[in-house]
């Protein structure tokens, strides 16, 4: 499903030089996997997952997504920022259309579309709401609706939930792993929470830095339905928490890349 | 009380201003009535003009509605062009980064030249006349909308446009429907300065490539007919008429847009 075959990035700036941020990953998500990137703030796991949206190029190796290399981003690889994408000119329904509309379908029909998903992201009657007038979960909930109401093979979400509150957090969790169940997207979720990936994923890729590079790739066995607090999974969140704790923390933090995306 | 306090509020910020005004025209005319025995005219005698010429007085050849719309209707073809302008050329500098190079450093020359300084190519160009002045309004106003549109558009945050490609949006949407609002907030700041500059320079320009209508024009005829009052009454009008425009045109779009998607604070920085 998605492929990454000796990719390398390096970002090269005037002034400073250049700074290698991955080097030679290879990396196979099947589909309707559901994996974590896991590591330390730095390592690079973010970057991973821009390759994989096509925000950025590899400046070494090759980014597949379904067979076809990736260039750009695309509706069918659907990304959940971290915050502050939702387009705040565009009240809650018209942010849910907008893709539909950039499809080409006529603002009416595409505003019907978007009326079922938000409902079924749990918002319904927020369709007339200015983002800024919502809460953070209630936003990330609209950012998810927007990239599920194109219809996406795969969710790329980069921490997500990461600048909720712990109650939200948990409840968009369950809802996540719901809507996964249901649809079967193949997804990538970047993290630095070892509970977070330990409860979501059925794999979780841990990044490690200097160089970066993958660290380790375990499968997490999982009940169905999930259980947040179990023996077991304290166990694979011990496993985790190990081999980060072996990596070296506090990696000066990557610069942007300008203007450029 | 509470009537009392809200008359304040909303009173006092009217006629505050507008008692100074009156209190300081009173005394410069009074002063130059005084020491250099010159018959300046005060604002009751302005007042009598204005309500003159309002009833249908004719002021050189003209009534003074002939004189308002001429000067509005020039304004706003220039200020018209100098949107079209400088919108479009904002975009594409603020966009594309070869464009910005090439581009930039002349919206800053072209910002420290004042809209005068125009009168000599406008009179090549197009003479005494209509084109002359609409052309010195137009290069005036449109400097401070293509560089505010410009910067809006660079200060656009890239987590919209990685957003906006990521659900498929093909170039000219992305024009159209994400940098163009997301620049809206830097680019009213340049549309509002814009407005009153060139404004201002219309007026100045009617004075000197002027012909026959507009307040401008009007005001520097009173010279040779020695109609001062006719002159301090156009000032009024001039101010009275920028200061609506202002508010009816900026507040409403604010309100309509920047406000109705922030509450208050500038969104695009957040």
């Amino acid at each position: 499903m998605i492929e990454l075959r000796n990719v390398g990035l390096t970002y090269t700036h005037n002034s400073i030089g250049s700074k290698q941020i991955l080097s030679n990953i290879n990396m196979h998500i099947r589909q309707g996997e559901f994996v974590c990137l896991l590591g330390p703030s730095g390592c690079g796991k973010t970057s991973l997952l821009n390759l994989m949206a096509g925000f950025i190029s590899p400046t070494q190796g090759v980014v597949y997504f379904s067979g076809r290399q990736v260039t750009a981003p695309g509706p069918e690889r659907g990304v959940v920022f971290q915050e502050h994408t939702l387009f705040p000119w565009l009240t809650a329904i018209q942010n849910v259309a907008f893709g539909l509309q950039r499809q080409g379908m006529r603002k009416r029909k595409a505003q019907g579309v978007a009326r079922q998903v938000l409902e079924i992201v749990g918002l319904s009657g927020c369709e007339d709401s200015f983002p800024h007038t919502l809460s953070g979960g209630m936003r990330q909930r609209i950012a998810i609706a927007r990239t599920l109401v194109l219809d996406p093979e795969a969710l790329l979400m980069d921490e997500p939930f990461s600048a909720l509150d712990a109650n939200s957090r948990e409840r968009l969790q369950d809802e996540l792993l719901r809507l996964w169940s249901r649809h079967g997207h193949t997804l990538v979720y970047v993290t630095h929470s070892v509970e977070e990936a330990v409860y979501l994923a059925d794999r979780v890729i841990i990044i490690g830095p200097e160089p970066p590079h993958i660290v380790a790739d375990m499968r997490i066995s999982q009940t169905n339905p999930r259980e947040r607090y179990s023996a077991s999974r304290l166990d694979q969140v011990r496993t985790l928490r190990a081999c980060l704790d072996s990596l070296p923390c506090c990696i000066a933090p990557q610069y942007r890349q300008n203007g450029d995306c | 009380m509470r009537i009392f306090s809200k008359l304040k509020t909303s009173l006092v910020p009217v006629l505050g201003p507008l008692g100074l005004i009156l209190a300081i025209w009173y005394g410069v005319s009074f002063a130059a009535e005084m020491n250099k025995g010159i018959d300046f005219p005060d604002p009751l005698e302005t007042a009598n003009r204005l309500l003159e010429l309002l009833r249908g007085s004719s002021l050189h050849d003209a009534s003074i509605y002939r004189h308002i719309s001429a000067s509005l209707l020039r304004w706003f073809k220039g200020f018209a062009i100098a949107v079209g302008g400088g919108v479009l050329l904002g975009l594409g500098a603020g966009w594309w980064r070869l464009m910005y190079m090439n581009v930039a450093p002349l919206l800053r020359i072209l910002q420290l030249i004042p809209g005068l300084a125009w009168i000599p190519v406008a009179l090549l160009l197009y003479g005494i006349g209509e084109e002359a002045t609409i052309f010195i309004l137009a290069i005036t106003a449109f400097t401070p909308i293509a560089i505010s549109t410009m910067d809006g558009v660079r200060q656009v945050d890239t987590g919209y446009i990685r957003a906006a490609r990521m659900l498929g949006t093909g170039r000219r949407a992305m024009f159209m429907h994400v940098l163009l609002p997301a620049a809206l907030p830097s680019m009213l700041t340049g549309l509002r300065i814009g407005l009153g500059n060139g404004w201002r320079v219309l007026l100045a320009a009617e004075m000197v490539v002027g012909t026959g209508t507009g307040l401008g024009f009007s005001i520097i005829e009173a010279r040779w007919t020695l109609d001062y009052t006719a002159a301090f009454a156009l000032i009024g009008v001039i101010a009275v008429l920028g200061l609506v425009f202002e508010r009816i045109f900026f507040t409403s779009l604010e309100q309509r847009t920047i406000r109705a998607w922030s509450s208050g604070k500038d969104w695009t920085h957040d």
